[in-house]
């Protein structure tokens, strides 16, 4: 899959793609996020898994019939970034290695863990 | 029997001693006023039964400070085998649940619950829309927006139908309610009041606290929600103060709605010792990372319930199919957040508030800011879908408020002015941790002594200057 280079309209495999993509980024290493993010949904951004180890964010959105659809996906991802910005302000200048928002950055256990969380 | 209510817990106090009546007569009183005027009221949802054959009730007694006091509270706490209905009506008996701690106190201090209140679902949500329960409405001006979640508390408290109500505040569930309805809201130092038997939304973050018609009367609730010890460390904490010789900092914010500034400023020029400014240090991130928390938290308190895991308040004994959809699209986000921000974020919180006590509040005693960003909006102008919906007054309504839940500073929110339409105009006032007896105190004297304010009038919902201070910013 190759990331959609019209970024300020993602589909939804991007999104879903980006959502797997930054939470890893987040949990692995929590000042690579923001300018990932912001690559990921054009400025507007990302994520989308759960933190709290005991529920997924698929579940608990299908437990409360709501619909992944892109419009939700990206309003939860522009939260996420929003926020994301408060807690590494320096993170956007420091994140060139991610430029460019190539997928070879991104192994394949990334997708392995959002294939496993996401679509079970 | 009584032909009016006494206007403070002092003065009720006062006459019990004198034995003008018994603590039995005075509870009946304020009961059967309760419940003749809150009837077919949305802001409460029960009236409870007393046991008027409680000897206690006799007569007054010097160790029971909040004797003859009839109080309701938040539907947010367990009481007597009975699990609350946290604004989803889900109230139902549940053999085995204890009164939650400091409603216990309560009653140990001499004060009887009169009744439950109502709240946002779950205790989201900084308006009293309840589509389960009903919204409360306005005692000043019906029109006007009862912020929330404690929205039955302001209610009930600025109808003189109680001396006083326990709340919780998570992102100012104290503050924006009363700041809407003119009357005492105090959101206590994180942790001060025990929140064993309530339920929780994010506990980082919340705290349980206190509403009332004027200072005296929510400092002695305050202090009687409190264990004995407890209520003696505060007490040595807070070394009496002059309030004369307090110094404060005022935070004006550039583009603040020139109503609120103006009250705010001519609220300023009763003070001795304020300086101005229009930069709060971190005011931006910190109110970031209060939204990290508690959209994680939340995700965690909530959505686990959906999981195998049993839910963090164990004593509920129901649950709602799907959670009210505002509070379910933000656990959405909440369980989009890594836990690696969460636990920063909390890791954090204490260098960020030596930080903000170093910076903000540097060589003063209390800060200043505005209550709420605009003028009391109306019910349709922050009502999701409604024409007329404007989302910064929406956002307005707790823009100030969260940092402070993550910083876990104690504040106080009370009016200072009308404006043009009448509605108050109030504002919050921050202390030092802890400093939660000095805050009222101060605010004691402020309001009384300098502005003259007697507390929310009992007579408000048919007063035609229920604030009564009407002209003195003017």
């Amino acid at each position: 899959m190759q990331l959609n280079p019209n970024l300020s309209s993602p589909s939804l495999e991007d999104l879903s793609f980006w959502l797997k993509a930054v939470h890893s980024l987040c949990t692995s290493n929590p000042e690579a996020n923001v300018q990932l993010v912001g690559q990921a949904v054009g400025a507007q951004s990302e994520t989308g898994e759960h933190s709290l180890g005991f529920l997924s964010f698929e579940e608990f959105a299908r437990s409360q019939h709501l619909e992944l659809d892109q419009v939700r996906l990206q309003r939860v991802a522009k939260t996420l970034f929003r926020l994301s910005a408060s807690l590494k302000p320096d993170s956007l200048d420091a994140m060139a290695d991610f430029s460019g928002g190539e997928r070879a950055h991104l192994s394949d256990p990334f997708e392995d863990m959002f294939l496993r969380d996401h679509c079970a | 029997m009584l032909e009016t209510l006494p206007n403070s817990i002092n003065e009720l106090q006062v006459l019990l001693e004198a034995k003008e009546f018994t603590p039995r007569e005075a509870l009946l009183w304020q009961q059967e006023r309760l419940q003749s005027q809150a009837k077919g009221n949305a802001a409460v949802l029960e009236c409870l039964d007393i046991d008027f054959n409680d000897d206690v009730l006799d007569s007054w007694d010097p160790f029971k400070p909040l004797s003859g006091v009839g109080l309701a509270h938040k539907d947010i706490f367990n009481l007597n085998s009975r699990a609350p209905g946290l604004g989803l009506g889900l109230t139902q008996a549940a053999p085995g649940i204890e009164l939650a701690y400091p409603l216990s106190c309560l009653h140990q201090s001499g004060a009887r619950q009169l009744a439950t209140l109502n709240m946002a679902p779950l205790a989201f949500g900084s308006t009293s829309s309840n589509s389960y329960l009903g919204r409360c409405v306005n005692p000043l001006n019906s029109n006007a927006v009862v912020g929330g979640s404690s929205s039955g508390s302001a209610v009930a408290v600025a109808n003189s139908w109680v001396y006083g109500s326990l709340g919780t505040d998570t992102a100012g569930s104290i503050r924006i309610p009363a700041a809407s309805c003119g009357v005492v809201g105090l959101k206590t130092s994180h942790g001060l009041v025990s929140s064993q038997g309530c339920a929780p939304l994010a506990p980082a973050l919340d705290s349980v606290g206190v509403l009332a018609r004027n200072f005296t009367d929510a400092r002695a609730v305050l202090l009687s929600a409190l264990s004995p010890k407890l209520t003696q460390a505060l007490e040595k904490k807070n070394q009496p103060l002059q309030a004369q010789s307090a110094r404060l900092r005022c935070f004006i914010p550039d583009h603040l709605d020139a109503e609120v500034s103006s009250a705010i400023l001519g609220f300023c020029k009763t003070l001795d010792h304020v300086s101005i400014t229009h930069d709060l240090p971190q005011f931006q991130t910190l109110s970031q990372h209060a939204e990290v928390v508690m959209l994680a938290q939340l995700a965690q308190t909530h959505g686990c319930v959906f999981s195998s895991k049993p839910p963090p308040f164990n004593d509920l004994g129901r649950y709602p199919d799907t959670l009210p959809s505002a509070l379910a699209e933000s656990a959405l986000a909440g369980l989009a957040i890594p836990q690696s921000w969460l636990e920063e974020l909390l890791t954090r919180r204490l260098k960020s508030l030596q930080t903000f006590l170093a910076t903000a509040f540097e060589g003063v005693d209390f800060l200043i800011l505005p209550a709420l960003a605009t003028a009391l909006p109306l019910v349709h102008e922050v009502e999701l879908g409604a024409a007329g919906f404007e989302a910064q007054k929406l956002l307005g309504l707790h823009r100030y408020m969260g940092f402070v839940n993550y910083l876990g500073l104690p504040a106080l929110v009370a009016p200072v002015a009308t404006d043009r339409r009448g509605l108050p105009v109030s504002v919050q006032v921050l202390a030092k941790p802890d400093q939660d007896l000095n805050l009222l105190d101060w605010a004691h004297h402020q309001w009384s002594k300098v502005l003259g304010w007697p507390g929310a009038s009992v007579t408000a919902a048919v007063s035609p200057d229920p604030l009564a201070f009407s002209s003195v910013l003017s």
